[in-house]
């Protein structure tokens, strides 16, 4: 008798620590809890992977407007082609906030988003290079894919041009290098939109059954703390990378500098912030959103700091859409709205790194190693 | 010695126990060892940082800047760690493993754990007790003079130090946070409803606040209640079922496995040969095909036992004095060590003076961030640093949250400045924590030059008083 109770008591311990894959509660369990796979699911469904969908059919868009500016070099092929671009970059942006999981472990990233891009070696490959193609362009790296190196080809005329047209004509290997990357990053984007499908990777069915069958994230909280992980770094970047480096605030000169804004050549800067807080809206949600966001789950934990998020990312869009000029612009003639739309950022990393993260205990707690 | 005070600690106990402790937590060392190689965290936490945080008074301990060397001492900490198991060289191994395990603590302050110290310290005490005198290497091969029996204070000490640790863990958490918030249990437990079975518990408040009551009664009672033998029984299975519950829920390592074995050491001095013998008495009575021809509780009474074994007690009282001299001192130490966060005040969660070493086990969840502004007073200019640029992520983490890690940053890039050729620099932090799960506050005062504050044990009063706000 006593044998089969200690035999139950070790059973269950062995259940319990090794449960059977289709074991476990994938969500709250509880009418007092915001069901977090419901809520991955909608991130996932209702967010994510359509901003993908679009993303890539944008991309193949701006591929084909590429061909097109270049079989006819005219002033109309050229700005759809250059609104073609403003559209997948505002569309990567606002993704950015909620890009976890593939984007970064297939380093996509890096290939689809390294910056700044360097004139220099862009200008290099065009001598050294002798024709160009989407498989030759990924032998050549970071520095000759992806959106950045294309704002350049796209947006700025060649040395010793008066406009981009006069560019490209000139040189028709400046054409064959913008197909090659209209080319690469429509197969980018595809790897990407790929690996969240259910055709594909399912990256959708990884955050959705997170916490049960899930490889990418065995625990409930090792997909929120992803999510917060990359609203957090995001903000991170952009304060730093994207406003105090352009601001001089980052290094010891102290003198602004407007070469260092995100978009340089395209002048798209300021729009690509809006897009970027436009993109932290998407996954915060609001009182009224219809799908599960990250609003619904802090509102749950404590209505005023949810509404705070609110009041932060509302501040942060005005900021953004009370400055007027260009942001390279901005920063020396206006730089007041740099400064407050900075300050903005700021709280809204602290909001995120400090009270959200804290609230929802996805910080890791503990080191590499572990902890105690 | 009072007549109680002598029962406990005087006189002499069979070795059996405490020579399963140390094969135990010998080979509890050595796995812990080749986890940490195996995991990579060799080369991640010791080759691959270009700065480590110091503790106050061994900045001069780094680790070893070559690979071969790292793994060499890794090397070194594994059969050092199998010298104590199997008592090998026992003292060498021991003193050997104490100052190897104790240096790789001290090399960078971003890596501490409450076991690792309780690991240095448990190394330390085995340096002086003679766990090799019985079944041991040194013995068969050495001729080491073998005992039959060991004093008890050599037990008792053992004890003791586990001990400490339950009970000062237990006294930390009689704070408002643990007990009247369920803070952090209630934020940890929140993500972790996908927990098999117990899971969807952890989504009411409750839960944590019962297991926050639970948790401290449990570290302050365990180990009273391991002494008592009517209660040990129950008692280590409640500690099982809690260490196997932390395990699971939280990232902790091998620490539930470490105090699991060290627990052993509250059974009856003799429980591995009765153990034993019981097995053997099973086996043998059922391969005869008899069964219950002698009671198996007949091998299960000390006095038995003790009777076959012929106790020795030679070495009872110059042993006795020996250690009792050594053990007042040491654990008087031991004991006043955790309480000295009283003699900063405020909350010892916050500005975390005297939180080291102290037992202070899972009592935060404390996430911020810090920026490091840079002026140079010669031209007034200023400038912000991310420290992030000279840390790795897991330095990073624990730096934000911990003011004395962040001046150690703020005086690393003061030097790296001055090297550069500034003729001074100012470094001034921009910080913001949040404390189980409240809102951020700062916790570095914005307008103290940190460049000119110097680490030490006094008070620090560039961290901001701690403002008890409500929680979210």
């Amino acid at each position: 008798m006593k044998r089969k109770k200690l035999l139950l008591l070790f059973s269950l311990i062995s259940l319990w620590l090794n449960p059977p894959a289709c074991g476990g509660s994938a969500g709250g369990g509880s009418e007092t809890s915001l069901d977090l796979s419901l809520l991955f699911t909608s991130f996932g469904q209702t967010l994510i992977l359509p901003t993908y969908e679009s993303l890539h059919t944008q991309t193949e868009m701006l591929s084909q407007n590429l061909n097109l500016l270049c079989e006819n070099l005219n002033e109309e092929n050229l700005i759809q082609a250059q609104n073609s671009w403003i559209e997948v970059h505002d569309l990567l942006m606002r993704s950015e906030s909620f890009a976890i999981g593939p984007y970064h472990s297939l380093g996509l990233e890096n290939t689809i988003n390294f910056w700044p891009a360097r004139p220099t070696d862009i200008e290099n490959f065009l001598v050294t290079q002798e024709s160009f193609s989407a498989d030759s362009l990924v032998s050549l790296g970071v520095l000759a894919r992806g959106l950045k190196p294309m704002e350049y080809l796209l947006f700025k005329e060649a040395e010793g041009t008066s406009n981009v047209l006069e560019g490209l004509n000139l040189s028709p290997k400046r054409c064959q290098f913008l197909n090659a990357m209209g080319e690469d990053l429509a197969n980018q984007t595809s790897t990407l939109l790929n690996a969240w499908i259910p055709e594909g990777g399912n990256f959708s069915a990884e955050l959705s059954l997170a916490g049960s069958d899930s490889q990418a994230y065995p625990n409930l909280n090792d997909a929120l703390s992803s999510i917060i992980n990359v609203i957090s770094q995001s903000l991170e970047t952009w304060k730093d990378k994207k406003i105090l480096k352009p601001q001089g605030i980052m290094s010891a000169e102290g003198i602004a500098q407007p070469d260092l804004v995100e978009n340089p050549f395209a002048h798209h800067s300021r729009e690509s912030l809006q897009q970027n807080l436009l993109g932290l809206s998407l996954i915060y949600g609001t009182e009224s959103n219809t799908d599960l966001r990250l609003y619904d789950l802090l509102a749950e934990k404590n209505l005023g700091l949810a509404q705070e998020g609110l009041v932060l990312i509302q501040n942060a869009l005005i900021s953004v859409e009370s400055m007027t000029l260009p942001l390279s612009q901005s920063l020396t003639e206006d730089p007041e709205s740099v400064e407050a739309l900075s300050q903005s950022i700021l709280e809204l990393r602290d909001f995120f790194s400090g009270s959200v993260a804290s609230v929802l205990g996805v910080t890791i707690t503990f080191n590499d190693t572990d902890g105690d | 010695m009072p007549a109680c005070l002598k029962k406990i600690f005087s006189g002499e106990v069979p070795t059996s126990s405490l020579v399963a402790f140390r094969i135990l937590w010998g080979l509890i060392l050595a796995l812990s060892i080749l986890r940490f190689i195996t995991k990579g965290w060799v080369t991640s936490l010791y080759l691959e940082p270009e700065f480590f945080f110091s503790y106050w008074g061994f900045s001069w301990v780094k680790p070893w800047n070559q690979a071969w060397m790292l793994y060499t001492h890794f090397g070194i900490l594994f059969l050092a760690a199998l010298g104590i198991a199997t008592g090998f060289y026992y003292r060498l191994s021991s003193l050997v493993f104490f100052i190897g395990f104790t240096m790789v603590e001290l090399w960078d302050k971003s890596n501490y754990l409450n076991h690792y110290y309780f690991i240095s310290l448990m190394s330390f005490l085995l340096c002086w007790l003679p766990l090799n005198r019985a079944y041991s290497l040194d013995i068969a091969w050495r001729k080491t003079k073998a005992w039959q029996t060991f004093p008890k204070l050599v037990l008792r000490s053992i004890q003791f130090q586990i001990g400490l640790v339950y009970f000062f863990a237990g006294v930390a958490k009689l704070g408002p946070d643990w007990l009247l918030q369920g803070q952090p249990l209630k934020i940890w437990l929140s993500t972790r409803t996908d927990t098999p079975i117990l899971g969807f518990l952890f989504s009411y408040p409750q839960t944590a606040l019962a297991m926050s009551w639970l948790g401290a009664l449990f570290d302050l009672s365990v180990v009273f209640f391991l002494l008592w033998k009517k209660t040990r029984g129950l008692t280590y299975l409640a500690l099982l079922f809690f260490h196997l519950l932390t395990y699971k829920l939280f990232n902790i390592g091998v620490f539930p496995w470490v105090m699991m074995v060290a627990t052993l050491v509250f059974f009856d001095p003799d429980w591995p040969r009765r153990l034993f013998s019981t097995i053997l008495t099973k086996i043998k009575l059922q391969s005869t095909g008899q069964k219950d021809l002698i009671p198996a509780k007949a091998w299960m009474t000390e006095n038995t036992v003790m009777e076959n074994i012929r106790v020795t007690k030679s070495n009872d009282k110059k042993l006795g004095n020996y250690f009792t001299l050594f053990f007042c001192f040491y654990f008087t130490l031991q004991f006043l060590f955790p309480l000295r966060h009283h003699f900063y005040g405020g909350n010892v969660l916050w500005h975390e003076q005297g939180f080291r070493f102290s037992w202070r086990v899972m009592l935060m969840e404390k996430t911020g961030v810090v920026d490091f502004i840079l002026k140079d007073p010669k031209t007034k200019r200023q400038w912000q640093v991310s420290a992030k640029d000279y840390l790795k992520p897991h330095q990073y983490r624990q730096m934000v949250t911990q003011a004395d890690m962040i001046l150690e940053m703020a005086h690393y890039l003061k030097n790296l400045w001055l090297a550069k050729g500034f003729e001074d620099i100012q470094v001034y932090a921009y910080s913001k924590v949040s404390l189980n799960g409240r809102p951020n506050q700062t916790l570095i005062d914005p307008q103290v030059n940190l460049a000119q504050e110097k680490e030490g044990l006094y008070q620090k009063t560039w961290i901001k008083p701690w403002q008890e706000a409500s929680f979210f």
